[in-house]
C-alpha cells in the first residue's frame, strides 16, 4: 500500500529547527503554490510571480501563530493566512480584476493578523462550508451526490476499514489515479490486483471508493473533509 | 457512550447528511440551530444530534434520543451494552452474519443474500443467544428446503470483529456445534455442520477476500487438501457441499482443528431405521495449536456410518459418510428398504472416491465400533503430537 505523502511532523521542531523549518518550507510549495493559483485565478510561477512570495511569507506566519492541538489543521489555517495576505497584496497593488475573490471580499479591509483561536471561531466553519460546497460540486461532475454515498458507505466496520485502505491505494498509485482522471471511472480490476481485495467488494463500494478517494488523493483542496476519511494518527499531522 | 466528531454536509429540513469521523455518511435528524459546514459530537450508535460547541442541553439530546427510537429509526447501531465483539457467518445457500456482544447475545443479524433476507424475516434475535437463534435458523433452513438431502452442510465461521485482536474467549464453538447437533438430529433432520474459529488478522484476509469467515476456512482447507481453486468459488454452495463433503478435505479441516458433526437424524419411532447413534463428538480441552496459517482450538472430530443396503463397509476406512435418511422414514420394513435405496443412490452420488455399497443395517455395530475406535486412537495420537 503506497504511503501517505506527507510524513508527519512534531510541531515542536518546526518551530525550534531551522533547517526542519526550511526543509518544511521547500516541501510545503506545492500547497501554497496550488492555494495561490486558486485564490489569483492564473498560472504562477516560482521565481517570476511575486504573489508566490507573498504566499510563501504569509506561510511562514502561519508556521509562526499556530497553535497545535486546537482542533484546527494546520494547512487549513495557513490557507486562509495566504488568501489574505494575497487580497491585501493586490489591494496595495490595485490588481483587483486579477482576483478569483468577490469585490465585496477584495473591498473590504483585511486584518492580516488571525489567532488559531479567531480562526477557529470566526473563519473555520465558513471554510469548511466553503469546502463542502466544492466537493459536491466535484461529486456532480463524476455523476454523484451525497445521497449516493449516503446509500453505499459500508455499514459493517471491517467492510468500511477495507474500502478505506482501498481508497488510499487508489488515490496514491499514480498508474491507477490517473486512469480514474482519464476515464471517468475506478479501473475496479486493477485496483483489486494492486490492494488484494476480491473484485466484488470494490464494485459493490465503488461510489463510496471514489468520493473518498478524491479526498484523500485532491488533499490541497479537502484539508477538512479528508481528515474524516484518514487514519487518526494522520489526522491534523501537525 | 464514546462520541464522535462529524461534520453537517447537507441540510434538507429536518434531516441532514453527515461524515463522522471513521468515514462513514449518513443521514440523521438535526436541530435547525446547525449549519452546513459546522462540525458536531455524535454518540457511536446514536441518533441524537449533540452541538459539540455547546449547543444542545443533555436534555435535548435525550428526548431526540427518545423520538427516535419512538418513531423506529433507530439503526445506527450499539449501546454500551451492544457493542459487538465477535461475528458468526452462517453458510448454508442463505448467507448471514450474526453480530455478538461478549455474552454470546445476538446483537444484529446481517442477511449477505436475497435468500437470507427471507430466511431472517420476522426473525426475533435481540438478547437472545447464539445457540439459541442459530437453531431457530437452521430449523427455517430446514422448513424452506434450504437444507435438505441434497445440500445438507451448514458452514459456520466465528471471528472477532474488526479492531479485536485477542483471540475470543468466552465462545463455545464446539459446544455451540453440539447442541445444533442434538437438536436437528432430534427433529429427525440430517443436517452436517462444519466450524471455524478465525483470529483477527484471518478474519481480516477473508475480508479482504470477499469471504465470509467460514467460507474462508473452507477455501484455505481445500487448498491444503490440494484442491486448487478461487476464493470466488466458495460464494458458491453447492462447490462448499461439494467440498466439504471431501474427505481430503474433512481430514483438513479435522487436522488443525475444525469442527465437524456428520448429522444422523433420529425419527421419532420406528425399528430398523437408520440407527440411533448420533454425532460421536470428542472433544478435548481447547488449545492454541501451532500456528499453520490458521490457529485454532483443537477439537475432537464426529464420525459416523451408517446401514444401507448393500455390501459392507471397509472398517479401516474412516471417512465419514454422510447418510441421509429421510426425516419421515417409518414403518414397514419394505417402505423403509425402498427408501433406503433411494437413499443410497444420492449418498453414492455425494461420496465422491467412496466405492462400493454402505454396509447393511446389521453390520453396521460391529464395523462402528470397530471405525470408533480407530478414530479415538487416531486422536489421541494427534493430541499427543501437539503436545
Amino acid at each position: 500500500m503506497p504511503e501517505w505523502p506527507e510524513p508527519v511532523k512534531r510541531w515542536d521542531d518546526l518551530s525550534e529547527d531551522r533547517q526542519t523549518r526550511e526543509d518544511f518550507l521547500a516541501e510545503s510549495q506545492p500547497f501554497v503554490r496550488h492555494v495561490a493559483v486558486q485564490t489569483c485565478g492564473r498560472f504562477l510561477e516560482w521565481g517570476r510571480d511575486e504573489e508566490l512570495s507573498e504566499a510563501l511569507i504569509a506561510f511562514n506566519e502561519a508556521i509562526n501563530h499556530f497553535e497545535p492541538g486546537k482542533g484546527v489543521p494546520f494547512l487549513a489555517y495557513a490557507r486562509l493566512l495566504i488568501k489574505r495576505r494575497l487580497i491585501d497584496y493586490f489591494r496595495r497593488q490595485k490588481h483587483n480584476d486579477t482576483l478569483s475573490l468577490d469585490l465585496a471580499e477584495v473591498n473590504q479591509a483585511v486584518d492580516l493578523r488571525l489567532s488559531v483561536a479567531e480562526f477557529r471561531e470566526r473563519e473555520q466553519n465558513r471554510e469548511r462550508a466553503q469546502e463542502i460546497q466544492e466537493f459536491a460540486s466535484e461529486l456532480s461532475k463524476w455523476g454523484l451526490q451525497f445521497q449516493d454515498l449516503v446509500e453505499t458507505s459500508p455499514k459493517h466496520r471491517d467492510t468500511r476499514a477495507s474500502l478505506l485502505r482501498a481508497a488510499q491505494t487508489l488515490a496514491f498509485t499514480p498508474t491507477l489515479w490517473h486512469q480514474v482522471e482519464e476515464k471517468g471511472k475506478v479501473p475496479i480490476q486493477a485496483l483489486a490486483a494492486e490492494a488484494g481485495f476480491h473484485p466484488k467488494v470494490l464494485e459493490r463500494g465503488r461510489k463510496y471508493l471514489l468520493a473518498v478517494a478524491l479526498l484523500m488523493a485532491r488533499r490541497h483542496d479537502y484539508i477538512y473533509l479528508r481528515e474524516y476519511v484518514i487514519p487518526p494518527e494522520r489526522r491534523t499531522a501537525l | 457512550m464514546k462520541a464522535q466528531k462529524a461534520v453537517i454536509l447537507e441540510k434538507s429540513g429536518t434531516l441532514c447528511t453527515i461524515l463522522t469521523a471513521d468515514g462513514s455518511f449518513r443521514t440523521m435528524r438535526s436541530s435547525s440551530a446547525a449549519e452546513v459546514g459546522e462540525e458536531i459530537e455524535i454518540k457511536n450508535g446514536g441518533g441524537g444530534l449533540r452541538d459539540g460547541w455547546g449547543g444542545f442541553s443533555v436534555w435535548a439530546s435525550a428526548a431526540v434520543l427518545l423520538f427516535l427510537i419512538l418513531t423506529g429509526i433507530w439503526h445506527f447501531g450499539f449501546s454500551r451494552t451492544e457493542v459487538p465483539v465477535a461475528l458468526l457467518s452462517v453458510d448454508i445457500n442463505p448467507s448471514l452474519e450474526l453480530k455478538l456482544n461478549a455474552g454470546d447475545r445476538v446483537i444484529q443479524a446481517i442477511a449477505l443474500n436475497q435468500d437470507a433476507e427471507s430466511l431472517l424475516k420476522n426473525l426475533s434475535y435481540k438478547g437472545r443467544s447464539s445457540q439459541e437463534v442459530l437453531g431457530e435458523i437452521v430449523g427455517r433452513a430446514v422448513k424452506l428446503h434450504f437444507l435438505n438431502k441434497e445440500h445438507p452442510w451448514v458452514l459456520l465461521g466465528l471471528a472477532p470483529v474488526a479492531g479485536r485482536t485477542q483471540s475470543l474467549t468466552g465462545f463455545d464453538l464446539s459446544g455451540l456445534v453440539d447442541q445444533l447437533s442434538v437438536q436437528t438430529d432430534g427433529q429427525g433432520t440430517t443436517v452436517h455442520l462444519a466450524a471455524f474459529q478465525l483470529t483477527g488478522d484471518q478474519q481480516q484476509k477473508a475480508q479482504a477476500q470477499g469471504l465470509t469467515p467460514g467460507q474462508y476456512a473452507l477455501w484455505v482447507s481445500a487448498e491444503k487438501a490440494g484442491f486448487s481453486l478461487s476464493a470466488h468459488a466458495l460464494s458458491d454452495p453447492a462447490e462448499r457441499d461439494r467440498l466439504l463433503s471431501e474427505p481430503k478435505v474433512q481430514a483438513e479441516t479435522g487436522s488443525w482443528g475444525g469442527i465437524l458433526k456428520m448429522g444422523e437424524a433420529v425419527p421419532a419411532q420406528g425399528k430398523g431405521q437408520g440407527t440411533s447413534n448420533q454425532g460421536q463428538g470428542r472433544s478435548t480441552p481447547s488449545r492454541s495449536m501451532p500456528d499453520r496459517g490458521l490457529s485454532m482450538s483443537t477439537q475432537g472430530r464426529s464420525r459416523s456410518t451408517q446401514g444401507r443396503s448393500g455390501s459392507s463397509q471397509e472398517p479401516s476406512e474412516k471417512r465419514p459418510a454422510g447418510r441421509s435418511v429421510p426425516a419421515a422414514e417409518k414403518g414397514t420394513g419394505a417402505k423403509g428398504s425402498a427408501e433406503r435405496e433411494k437413499g443410497s443412490e444420492k449418498h453414492k452420488k455425494q461420496e465422491d472416491g467412496q466405492s462400493g455399497m454402505a454396509p447393511s443395517q446389521t453390520e453396521i455395530a460391529p464395523a462402528l465400533q470397530s471405525f470408533l475406535s480407530e478414530s479415538e486412537a487416531g486422536l489421541r495420537t494427534e493430541n499427543h503430537e501437539h503436545e
